[in-house]
């Protein structure tokens, strides 16, 4: 029940809204799956593309960074090996070599100090004081620095306080500060080097930096102080967040994290020699497709190529189901009956040819309807004739004739007899209107003809009819055997003498059917004549007996029985002629149930 | 093809077009545009000295909002009608809002009430959100002078004169004046006013100190000008200093500042200068933009002695990283 639902939903489309829907179908589903896969692929490359390129970035500030603070360290390393070691640290040429130094690198230096380990200010450029009452050695930097003497120590960045500042400015500045050996006669002694880089001049290099959309660099030491970020002062002034602790507790390289609701690609880089720790943030919406207007570019992208595709489906599908639209308006119009319309042959190879089987088989069928009304008219006609000759009145006035001279010279009981054969034959010959009778009925009938002929004959022939007693019941032919016979008395025994006439008339069951033989020892006829006999009309004249042929007779037997039954002659000239009929053997009511199943 | 395919192809077309016009034109969804504003800062002195955190704030807040800033002063500090006529050009010139620091509350209120702006007006530092305004961001300087008062009593006890300097006369300055005068008058303090507007007016203050009768104040200057040059007056002139025991006043500028550094002035109420200039801007983007949030902030304000300069807490605020 189910398979036929599903089939009978299929079954209301027309092929060419099947094959339309289903190539819809298959290209919108293709597209979408092209789409998406190329859509996931696309934006998942270019989100690994502008993170790779996010990360180089950060590399590339990274190095600038680091190389910037190794100009720095070089600095320091210049100053203290070139010019403070082993040389007199208040001597004016130390103070020209600060100042040369100083004076190159003015951009990034605020100040160059060198203080003995009691925060003596030995050396100054540009030139300056301490401030009144501050004490250097005091400083927690300052012990620091001395007691770690191998390191270069960078102090996160603050308001530049160890030098007296008249002016209206500020210095924001990062203190390198490192444990120096001076050189003071034949001793040595500690002290710091100090040298104040310009905040501004390290700002340069971070301000700007943008990853992506909406991302940013910023910088912060291993503690968790930031040293630079883009909005620096709103976060220490609470107006702006971030999320500082956990990103300098996390590893060098790439994390995803959660910050006030905001998904975030976070990248750490590490700054050599320092601790600090460059640390870039993209937000995910900066790098990723996901755009109303992106959207519906794609849906429209989507929904055009949808269309061109339908567009050349219904062209495709109308060239293939049109012929096919056009065969179905013949096989219609065949339907209804009109076997001469046009059948439209085009389309495919396939449609084609069954446009060109249905033509042959229109033409076929017209062929058989013509053959069949040509056999419904034959049969008609041999009817027409059969019923025609019931009741020749010629043999009917010829053999009253007989009756009455019989009865005129005294013949009663021969008349009688006549009569009687005479009633017999009309009664077999009218058969109630049948075509087929038996065997019994058609010898009978035929017996009877013989003998009202014998007489009319003066006994000019005999006669012999044999029958197997089985033959009796079969089927025959009405008026099959009369004309046969008719056509040997008038052919054959007309010119013999007195009783040299014979004729046979014989039903006998072969393996292969029903076999009648009908022979006379008449004149015979050439070959030419007997096959005459069956092509065309007698030449006895219908006045002489029943009228019908032996044309008629073949003909009624193949239209009755098929064309595998019929008439054989055989005659030779002077010889005799023979008839053989063959007919199916069946009996009455196989016949009769035959028909009825028909 | 049939009327209800002809109707669906068409229907398909047209979808097909707004798709287009939508994904792929600003016909009718349109690309997010940040607007630019242009926000007109109205103070009411005629120089940005004390202002200089404050513009900070601003310029910073400009660059994250997109603000095409003006910062305007008067031709003459502490002109209410000047500043209110600069109010008025400022719409006239096509400010998105205006951020004020009103010379005279009353006044001000007056005058808008007459004729109202047709854009939104920040207040900066009045002491209430006038019904004319849409935002305001301020400083409890009536809280500010109590908490100085309370200060100064603490250090130097109640038995000092304290000598109140001031130059010009604005809201804010009475406000804070109030404030400390009743803290000081409820302990009993004895307390002087001296107006001036010139150094040589602050230098007659002091000199009163000296003669006719020697005493000792302590001073408290009542505006950032009134201070720097009673700083520098005591910095240049050693024969005040015996007599001046302790400096006090308001400010964040630099001078004031390395003022307090170098100990000429004994203790400083500071606020967040960078913060309400910020917010300033904020608030004034918001109320232009129809989409504001909060529409009064009060800062705090804080008490900071030379020590303190260093502390990383008022580092920062005091010294803003442009």
């Amino acid at each position: 029940m189910q398979g036929q639902n599903k089939h009978g939903f299929m079954h209301r489309f027309s092929i060419r809204t099947t094959i339309y829907v289903y190539f819809t179908v298959s290209a919108l589903v293709a597209i979408v799956l092209i789409g998406v896969s190329l859509y996931s692929r696309l934006s998942g490359q270019m989100t690994a593309t502008l993170q790779e390129e996010n990360q180089a970035l950060l590399t590339q500030v990274n190095r600038s960074v680091d190389s910037y603070l190794r100009t720095i360290m070089k600095l320091s390393d210049s100053l203290y090996y070139g010019v403070i070691k082993n040389a007199d640290v208040t001597s004016e040429a130390v103070n020209n070599e600060f100042t040369l130094l100083y004076d190159n690198n003015k951009e990034q230096i605020s100040n160059i100090a060198l203080l003995s380990k009691e925060g003596e200010l030995l050396q100054a450029v540009p030139a300056a004081r301490l401030k009144p009452g501050l004490d250097a050695a005091q400083e927690d930097w300052f012990s620091e620095t001395l007691e770690r003497t191998d390191n270069l120590h960078f102090s996160t960045p603050h308001v530049q306080y160890l030098f007296d500042n008249t002016g209206n400015q500020y210095r924001w500045v990062i203190t390198l500060s490192r444990a120096v050996e001076l050189t003071q006669g034949t001793s040595t002694e500690q002290g710091v080097l100090l040298i104040d880089i310009t905040y501004a001049s390290l700002q340069q290099l971070l301000d700007n930096i943008t990853l992506g959309n909406g991302g940013y660099v910023y910088m912060a030491d291993s503690g968790g102080s930031l040293i630079y970020h883009p909005r620096m002062q709103l976060i220490d002034a609470g107006l702006a967040e971030e999320n500082l602790q956990a990103a300098v507790s996390y590893r060098d390289g790439s994390v995803q994290e959660v910050y006030q609701g905001q998904v975030r690609e976070v990248t750490v880089k590490s700054v050599g020699y320092t601790g600090w720790k460059l640390i870039g943030v993209s937000p995910e919406n900066a790098i990723s497709l996901n755009n109303l207007k992106t959207n519906l570019f794609i849906v429209f992208i989507v929904a055009f190529v949808l269309f061109i595709l339908v567009l050349i489906n219904a062209y495709i599908s109308t060239k293939i189901t049109g012929p096919i639209q056009k065969l179905e308006k013949s096989v219609n119009a065949l339907e209804e009956g009109d076997l001469d319309t046009e059948i439209s042959i085009g389309g495919s190879y396939e449609i084609q040819h069954l446009g060109r089987s249905i033509r042959d088989m229109a033409q076929r069928i017209q062929v058989l309807m013509n053959d069949i009304v040509a056999e419904h008219e034959s049969k008609r006609k041999s009817e027409f004739d059969t019923l025609q000759s019931q009741i020749n009145p010629h043999f009917l006035y010829n053999t009253l004739d007989i009756i009455v001279w019989m009865i005129e010279n005294e013949q009663k009981d021969e008349a009688v007899k006549v009569v009687t054969a005479l009633a017999r034959f009309f009664r077999i010959s009218l058969s109630k209107g049948k075509s087929i009778i038996p065997v019994g009925d058609e010898l009978e009938h035929v017996r009877n003809y013989l003998m009202i002929q014998q007489k009319r004959f003066k006994n000019k022939f005999t006669y012999t009819i044999e029958a197997d007693p089985e033959v009796l019941g079969f089927a025959s032919l009405k008026l099959m055997l009369q004309p046969l016979v008719e056509n040997a008395i008038y052919h054959g025994m007309e010119f013999m003498m007195d009783g040299e006439g014979e004729i046979l008339v014989k039903a006998e069951k072969r393996e292969d059917g029903l076999w009648f033989t009908v022979r006379d020892n008449g004149l015979g006829m050439t070959k030419e004549q007997a096959e005459g006999l069956l092509t065309r009309q007698a030449q006895v004249s219908s006045r002489r007996g029943s009228g019908i042929g032996v044309k008629n007779v073949n003909e009624r037997i193949r239209l009755y029985f098929g064309e595998g039954y019929g008439l054989t002659i055989q005659s030779e000239p002077d010889e005799g002629t023979q008839i053989l009929i063959h007919l199916p053997a069946v009996t009455m009511e196989e016949l009769q149930r035959k028909e009825g199943a028909r | 093809m049939t009327r209800k395919e002809a109707l669906i192809w068409t229907f398909y077309g047209a979808v097909l077009i707004l798709l287009f016009l939508a994904s792929s034109t600003d016909l009718l969804i349109k690309e997010r545009e940040d607007p630019v504003y242009p926000i007109s800062v109205v103070i009411e002195d005629s120089t940005d000295e004390e202002y200089a955190n404050f513009r900070k704030g601003l310029d910073q807040a400009a660059m994250e909002f997109n603000v095409d800033l003006s910062f305007i002063t008067l031709y003459e500090k502490d002109q209410a009608d000047q500043q209110m006529e600069m109010l008025r050009r400022e719409q006239q010139d096509g400010a998105a809002a205006v951020i004020l620091a009103p010379v005279d509350e009353e006044q001000m209120d007056q005058a808008l009430n007459e004729e109202p702006l047709s854009i939104p007006l920040v207040l900066w530092n009045a002491e209430t959100l006038s019904d004319r305004a849409s935002a305001l961001v301020s400083v409890d300087c009536a809280a500010m002078g109590r908490k100085l008062a309370e200060q100064v009593m603490e250090r130097h006890g109640t038995e000092e004169t304290v000598l109140l300097l001031a130059s010009g006369d604005n809201s804010v300055r009475r406000r804070f004046q109030a404030g400390i005068e009743e803290r000081l008058s409820q302990a009993g303090c004895r307390i002087r006013l001296a107006d001036g507007q010139e150094r040589e007016d602050f230098r007659q203050a002091l000199e009163a100190l000296l003669s006719p009768a020697e005493e000792t104040a302590v001073v408290v200057a009542l505006d950032q000008k009134s201070l720097r040059e009673t700083a520098d007056l005591l910095k240049e002139s050693p024969r005040y200093r015996p007599y001046v025991k302790g400096l006090y006043g308001r400010g964040t500028s630099i001078p004031i500042l390395n003022a307090l550094d170098q100990g000429w002035i004994s203790g400083l109420m500071v606020t967040d200068g960078f913060s309400a200039g910020y917010l300033c801007v904020k608030q004034a983007v918001g109320a232009a933009a129809d989409r504001l949030e909060e529409t009064e902030t009060v800062l705090d304000i804080y008490y900071i002695q030379r020590e303190d300069l260093r502390d990383a807490r008022y580092e920062k605020m005091l010294y803003p990283i442009e």
